[in-house]
């Protein structure tokens, strides 16, 4: 009695079905490894990883966890709530891009070299490398300047956020506009250091345990691990992946501004 | 009935007693008002799922919560990854494998999903046995799966001490922005954990099936309920959700 009981309440289904599916999840596995293995990419990664995720996901939540044949109160019950993270995803999308695009606007020297960066090209990256190293050298003539000193620092951030594609020309700079004499002469300025002046290279030995981020806090200061990115464009020839750096190898550090 | 009369029978009234289904049919039906009414509507023994038990209704909610901390997981990890300005690491190189001077992208990873899937595959069959009551082979196929998980949580802690060792901090890495770090460690944390807490029990509930704690239905420890195969859909529910959370981190933490 209590038998029968208890095994009609359990999900009897052929052992075949469960192989069936264990087979299929490993081919969408496969097939979802091979897209990165092949280095598909675009919207044709994108959706392929995406349609195979959800066909696993599916098959698991249908077979394995039996929800085929639960009854829909438990069905809507347990999918349903889910289908509010998608309306997160799309609110915390659209905050993220909203972030990517204030920090681009008021911070985009800081990163410049890195956001260069992530256009494969190497022409591009040396530029940034330039355009960076040419603002530390504004900033060290506006300090000899001397009371005009902030703002014009000011000056020098808008113009090179400008100079790095973000679409910004913050308040601050500005207002500087009548307050600074140097601002005339900033564009000559800094296209006379950029091509006039050999750029200043120090030189700096691996040691085992040694990445490039690490080398770019000691040199840059703490928050600069970003500026790895400068040390890699430098030693391009070189170096082909930032991340393959070998003890022995002697490369070429950009001096920062002293 | 059970093959044990003397003690299954004894537990067989105890169970009648405790019903609570018993006594409430004979009340009448009327509605009292006030605090009462609230208490006694919300008391009130109703079942909207009518396929599943207690047990599978309340493991079925705790993955519907559990979900939700793990989306919440992926979309701060989105969130981070769309909004910072420096390039992401690629995790196709910072997951490869060399193995014999060959360099393999995301090998290790692939490897851990394989084994995470097939250890699914076991624990649905050892579900199918368990309602079958085919105790040896249900423990053979449990004991099965909480090996695969075993190796899959030792494959892990591999891949953490390799990322460690070269400099993979939650604050910073050596290859872009330095979210990839603290996103990793959380979400991968997280699963390895209920990986590790799914492996426990299934040996839990594996030596109970092999004890036979389900077909003397043996009272459990601390619920003091009787034990019955249900309780290995209910493993099962546990394990393919931890297998599934792992679908959408491989395809949206190591694919992407």
């Amino acid at each position: 009695m209590a038998q029968n009981r208890v095994s009609e309440e359990g999900q009897q289904h052929p052992i075949k079905l469960y192989l069936i599916v264990w087979g299929w999840l490993f081919v969408l596995s496969t097939c979802s490894y091979l897209v990165d293995y092949f280095g598909l990419q675009g919207y044709l990664r994108w959706s392929l990883i995406l349609l195979f995720m959800v066909v696993k996901a599916g098959l698991i939540v249908a077979v394995f966890m039996h929800m085929a044949w639960e009854r829909l109160a438990l069905t809507y019950a347990i999918l349903v709530p889910p289908g509010a993270v998608l309306v997160f995803v799309a609110i915390m999308a659209f905050e993220s891009d909203y972030t990517h695009f204030t920090r681009v606007a008021f911070f985009g020297t800081e990163e410049t070299s890195a956001q260069l960066a992530t256009v494969p090209s190497a022409k591009s990256g040396s530029e940034a490398g330039k355009a960076a190293t040419s603002r530390d050298q504004l900033k060290k003539e506006a300090e000899e300047r001397g009371p005009d000193v902030p703002k014009a620092d000011q000056e020098f951030e808008g113009r090179n956020a400008a100079v790095s594609g973000g679409a910004a020309v913050t308040k601050e700079a500005g207002k500087s506009v009548p307050a600074s004499g140097a601002t005339v002469g900033v564009a000559t300025v800094q296209n006379d250091i950029a091509i006039a002046k050999a750029p200043e290279w120090k030189f700096y030995t691996l040691k085992p345990g040694d990445t490039l981020w690490k080398i770019a806090e000691t040199e840059y200061g703490h928050d600069h691990g970003g500026k790895y990115r400068l040390i890699f464009e430098a030693n391009k020839p070189l170096l082909s992946n930032p991340s393959k750096v070998y003890p022995g190898q002697k490369l070429r550090i950009p001096l920062p501004p002293t | 009935m059970s093959s044990a009369s003397d003690y299954a029978g004894r537990k067989v009234s105890d169970d009648q007693m405790a019903d609570p289904a018993a006594g409430i049919s004979l009340e009448a039906p009327a509605h009292r008002g006030g605090w009462q009414g609230f208490a006694a509507d919300w008391a009130s023994d109703q079942r909207a799922f009518k396929s599943a038990t207690w047990g599978k209704a309340m493991i079925w909610i705790f993955l519907l919560s559990d979900t939700f901390i793990f989306s919440c997981f992926l979309l701060s990890y989105m969130t981070v990854r769309m909004s910072t300005t420096v390039p992401w690491p690629n995790t196709g190189e910072v997951f490869a494998l060399t193995i014999a001077g060959v360099e393999t992208p995301l090998l290790l990873i692939a490897i851990m999903t394989f084994i995470l899937i097939s250890s699914s595959g076991t624990m649905a069959m050892a579900v199918n046995y368990g309602y079958r009551r085919d105790r040896v082979t249900t423990t053979i196929l449990m004991l099965a799966t909480a090996a695969f998980g075993a190796s899959f949580v030792g494959m892990q802690a591999f891949e953490w001490t390799k990322l460690i060792s070269e400099g993979v901090r939650p604050w910073s890495n050596p290859w872009g922005a330095a979210q990839f770090g603290a996103s990793f460690f959380m979400i991968t944390g997280f699963h390895g954990t209920h990986v590790t807490i799914g492996v426990i029990f299934l040996l839990i509930i594996a030596r109970k099936v092999w004890r036979g704690d389900f077909d003397q239905e043996r009272r459990g420890f601390f619920t003091w309920r009787r034990g019955r195969y249900e309780i290995v859909e209910t493993m099962g529910l546990y394990w393919h959700f931890v297998d599934l959370v792992w679908v959408f981190i491989f395809a949206l933490f190591y694919l992407w």
